[in-house]
């Protein structure tokens, strides 16, 4: 340890601590403009500059590291002098339109202008007027409010590793933008906005909607994907304006996605429905939610038990899903469904991830599908001596930090990662080196899609050759860990369908999950339309919600308290922040159990006492960040499921990783949807132009069973002779209810 | 010869060949031999660049997938270093020295004449892609102030009208370059 005095006063740090480091050890506050703790030092604003004692030069504190018996002098007037001055160059060419700018009222300029005291500046101001840039559909860039921190520029380097920006020309000429000022194209996930001190990237869903003064903010937890990400939801009665990183806290460490950060907006859409609704013989009349109760019930009474069918969204909180399960026991039923298994259960934590010297990430498009575990994933593979192995079909956003990629189509794929299961168990193949890389390693991780049966046995397979591997399975919603735990996932989804289709079930209390775009059920519209009883809650008049007969609208995650388990098994607390003027489904949920005789609570304390005692992996569970403990992460020997895609036809169908959305949900937050509105069908830049069609232009797509019309969108990553659509939309659900891997013919 | 025959200029606003028959295997093979190099950024781009003249979209993009790095970047380095350039560059490159011994000695007329000839202005290549102007600043020849170079050739103690002269032989000779 250095001993380091600060101001006079002594403190202790270790080797390598920078000045500024010592300075908060020590409760000193310099400030800085340029520096983020996440990020590399980088001192280009000389806004830190501290005195040591004895040394005429003036040093960065966010650079410079300390020295033992180092003393430092943070405020002087020498100090003061030269921070006036940094502050002054600064503010010359800054157009000083802080009465509209985005950032004002939470500026770090203005906060710095205003903390060094400067009124005036010496200098002649001469503000630049560029046009404002509007090529990224979700980012604006007013170049004339950049300070050149380069915070962007890194944090799109260093944590995303994309690179979508860069620092261009030199001297006074520089700035950030694009290659040769092309439009601006990345993914999206707003971290470069989220480091901007001033106004110079702003978030256009949450431009000119409000000033932040006037907002209030509740911490919560997104309730977008499994990833868990810690946010923040700034609201300003009753309205959510944005949804905000809150930096460096969370196992997001402050980072979130594009969905997060710009697809918020759904809840508060006009298109959310207000009213309950019965649908007696086609007629839909509006109710109250307890008439729509009482008519469930009513319903529910005339039915055997075993009739009935209770099934949840992997959307609702931990404790609205112990209560559906309490329902379920209160009618009598088991039968009792989700889309999630409980096959399959975590393992890893991202901390494990980021710390990581091999990776094998098995046909996963990691950085689409689960963002958060994708930005872990980077943190590892970017290390030096970190090796870090990609399988998917095509290329993905991995690319720069993999030290391999591992493409082909499916059934080529299928056959390298069977080669590389093999290795790992002692097999000679092409893939006994980086077999051995992974069995070498400290801190082995395999991450995969729990989803895909045959991906899910060869990661068994793996951690059978080397227990020492962590896995990581990368479950999709928000909750589809926790409702499994809550019981949601002790049937098999496929006998939902059967007993739909055959008859034994006769009703349906379905709570936020919209069946009718879930591959394996969404073919089950006829089958619905003659159940006994449908009811739905959600807060959309989903596809699943127009064939109700009870349709109930629900909070969002926003507007409800509760809690999620992440893909890590990690149980968060979520806030209710806004009132929405609808039920949570825990009200409806309790309401009918109350109709049929059953007193449930609806407390959110007092739900999880009962799950304590009920549920014995959440007994003594800390609610506001436990990790869950699953005894083993399959519960039984995976079977080896055929991955050899079905049907005849020259090219490979597969499905791609939601582009920017998270189910169904957000499709209604009219940004995400511009940018990403209808399910398009990739295509490979060589295979296009055989068939001589363009980004943009409608395709047939045919197979066995399936057909159907798609806009192109041309992706050179796409492997030759391989195309793929995203799932989740009810066009394609339908075709993926048909199996992953699909072969088809694709013409004008 | 009449001045204005000197120079031939079409109007060509069109992609030169090299952008639009772009042919990546110099690229690819420049890219090769860097692959497994920390740090090769630079010598890959002065060795395209040595092969195809200038950085242009498409070859910046080439550049960026062969060594796997974003194209963003490339750009950020080629904007950089004034080595690089990103425009077609002509045959002859006149570097005409705007240093204070050329300037008093009267460069800035030798730089007016350049347009004359040419039709262009510092850092613009004619459109027959013959000539580019450069001014630079003081490249140590004061003693022969005012001083140009045309490509590796240096010339000295230049009268106006002795300068026009030699841009005329040039034009009309196009001696190797
Ligand atoms: S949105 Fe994300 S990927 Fe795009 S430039 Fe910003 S940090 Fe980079
Ligand atoms: S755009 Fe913002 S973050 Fe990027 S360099 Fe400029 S001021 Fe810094
Ligand atoms: S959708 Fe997932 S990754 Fe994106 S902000 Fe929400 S929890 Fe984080
Ligand atoms: S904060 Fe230290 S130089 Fe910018
Ligand atoms: S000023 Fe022209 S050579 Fe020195």
């Amino acid at each position: 340890m250095l001993n380091v005095k600060i101001n006079g006063k002594e403190v202790q740090v270790a080797p390598g601590s920078t000045i500024l480091d010592a300075a908060k050890e020590a409760g000193v506050s310099i400030p800085v403009l340029c520096h983020d703790s996440r990020l590399n030092p980088f001192g280009a604003c000389r806004v830190c500059l501290v005195e040591q004692v004895g040394m005429p030069k003036l040093m960065a504190a966010c650079t410079t590291p300390v020295t033992d018996k180092m003393e430092i002098i943070t405020e002087s007037e020498k100090l003061a002098r030269v921070r006036k001055t940094a502050i002054e160059l600064l503010l010359i060419n800054h157009p000083l339109d802080c009465p509209v700018c985005y950032k004002g009222g939470e500026c770090g300029l203005q906060d710095l202008t205003y903390e060094v005291g400067v009124t005036k500046v010496r200098f002649d101001a001469s503000p630049n007027d560029t046009p404002v840039d509007h090529t990224n559909p979700f980012i604006e860039r007013d170049i004339d409010r950049c300070v050149l921190c380069g915070r962007c520029v890194r944090i799109c380097d260093e944590v995303v590793n994309i690179q979508a920006i860069s620092f261009l020309n030199r001297g006074t000429d520089t700035m950030i933008g694009t290659s040769f000022e092309q439009p601006w194209n990345c993914e999206y996930c707003g971290q470069c906005i989220s480091v901007c001190p001033v106004g110079s990237l702003n978030n256009r869903v949450y431009l000119f909607k409000n000033r932040p003064w006037n907002l209030e903010s509740e911490k919560t937890i997104c309730g977008l994907c499994s990833c868990g990400c810690t946010v923040s939801i700034d609201y300003e009665c009753n309205e959510v304006f944005r949804m905000n990183e809150m930096p460096e806290e969370g196992v997001n460490h402050g980072y979130m996605c594009a969905k997060g950060r710009f697809g918020f907006d759904f809840m508060n859409s006009v298109k959310r429905e207000t009213e309950a609704q019965i649908t007696v013989g086609g007629e839909a009349k509006k109710a109250t939610v307890a008439e729509a109760v009482e008519y469930a019930a009513e319903k529910l009474k005339g039915l055997k038990a075993e009739e009935v069918a209770v099934v949840v969204s992997p959307r609702i909180t931990n404790e609205e899903a112990f209560l559906a399960s309490k329902l379920a026991e209160t009618i009598g039923t088991k039968n009792v469904f989700s889309t999630e298994t409980d096959e399959i259960m975590p393992e890893g934590a991202y901390s494990e991830v980021e710390a990581s010297d091999a990776l094998a990430v098995l046909n996963i498009n990691v950085t689409e599908s689960n963002p958060i575990l994708g930005l872990a994933v980077r943190v590892a593979a970017r290390e030096e001596n970190a090796n870090c192995f990609v399988f998917y079909p095509s290329e993905t956003a991995l690319k720069r930090v993999a030290t391999e990629l591992i493409t082909g189509n499916p059934d080529e794929l299928a056959v390298k990662m069977e080669k590389f299961c093999a290795a790992m168990g002692g097999a000679d193949n092409d893939f006994s080196a980086m077999a051995k890389t992974m069995l070498e390693a400290e801190k082995p991780v395999v991450v995969f899609d729990p989803y895909n049966k045959a991906d899910a046995y060869i990661a068994q397979e793996i951690k059978k050759a080397c227990d020492k591997v962590i896995l990581v399975p990368a479950k999709s919603k928000n909750n589809s860990v926790g409702i499994v735990d809550m019981g949601f996932g002790k049937n098999n989804p496929a006998d939902f369908a059967k007993g739909v289709e055959g008859g034994t079930i006769k009703a349906v209390l379905c709570f936020g999950e919209n069946i009718l775009v879930r591959s394996g059920w969404s073919k089950l519209e006829g089958a619905l339309a003659k159940l006994d009883l449908l009811m739905v809650t959600d807060p959309f008049m989903s596809d699943t919600a127009k064939a109700a007969n009870v349709y109930v609208p629900v909070a969002t995650f926003a507007e409800k308290s509760g809690s999620f388990t992440n893909l890590e098994g990690r149980v968060q607390e979520v806030s209710k922040a806004v009132d929405k003027g609808v039920s949570a489904d825990a009200d409806v949920i309790a309401a009918l159990g109350k109709a049929l005789g059953a007193e449930l609570p609806t407390d959110v304390y007092a739900v999880r006492k009962l799950i304590e005692k009920e549920v014995k992996l959440y007994s003594g569970i800390q609610w506001d960040g436990g990790k869950v403990a699953y005894p083993s992460v399959f519960k039984t020997e995976m079977e080896k499921a055929s991955a050899t895609a079905k049907g005849s036809g020259k090219f490979y169908l597969y499905p791609a990783s939601l582009r920017l959305h998270s189910g169904s949900y957000t499709r209604w937050s009219p940004d995400l949807a511009k940018v990403y509105g209808t399910p398009k069908l990739e295509l490979n830049d060589a295979d296009a132009n055989e068939m001589e069609s363009a980004e943009g232009d409608t395709v047939k797509i045919k197979g066995d069973g399936f057909a159907g019309e798609f806009v192109v969108e041309i992706n050179k990553q796409i492997t030759k002779g391989c195309v793929s659509l995203p799932e989740d939309f009810a066009s394609t659900a339908d075709i993926f209810s048909l199996g992953r891997y699909l072969k088809a013919e694709i013409s004008k | 010869m009449a001045e204005n025959e000197v120079v031939e200029t079409e109007e060509i606003e069109e992609i030169p060949d090299i952008e639009a028959n772009f042919d990546p295997t110099a690229c690819d093979e420049i890219c090769e031999q860097y692959k497994d190099w920390k740090g090769a950024t630079i010598p890959v781009l002065q060795k395209t660049q040595d092969a195809y003249g200038y950085l242009f979209p498409a070859l910046v993009e080439r550049i960026a997938e062969n060594m796997n790095m974003s194209p963003h970047t490339i750009y950020g380095v080629i904007t950089f270093y004034a080595q690089f350039y990103t425009k077609p560059r002509g045959k002859y490159i006149i570097r005409v020295c705007r240093g204070t011994a050329c300037h008093v000695q009267g460069s800035g007329r030798i730089s007016e004449i350049v347009g004359e000839e040419f039709q262009i202005k510092d850092g613009e290549t004619c459109k027959d892609l013959l000539f580019t102007l450069e001014e630079v600043s003081c490249i140590g020849a004061c003693g022969l102030a005012p001083v140009i170079m045309i490509n590796n050739k240096t010339y000295g103690n230049l009268k106006p009208e002795d300068a026009r002269k030699i841009f005329k032989d040039y034009a009309t000779n196009l001696p190797e370059a």
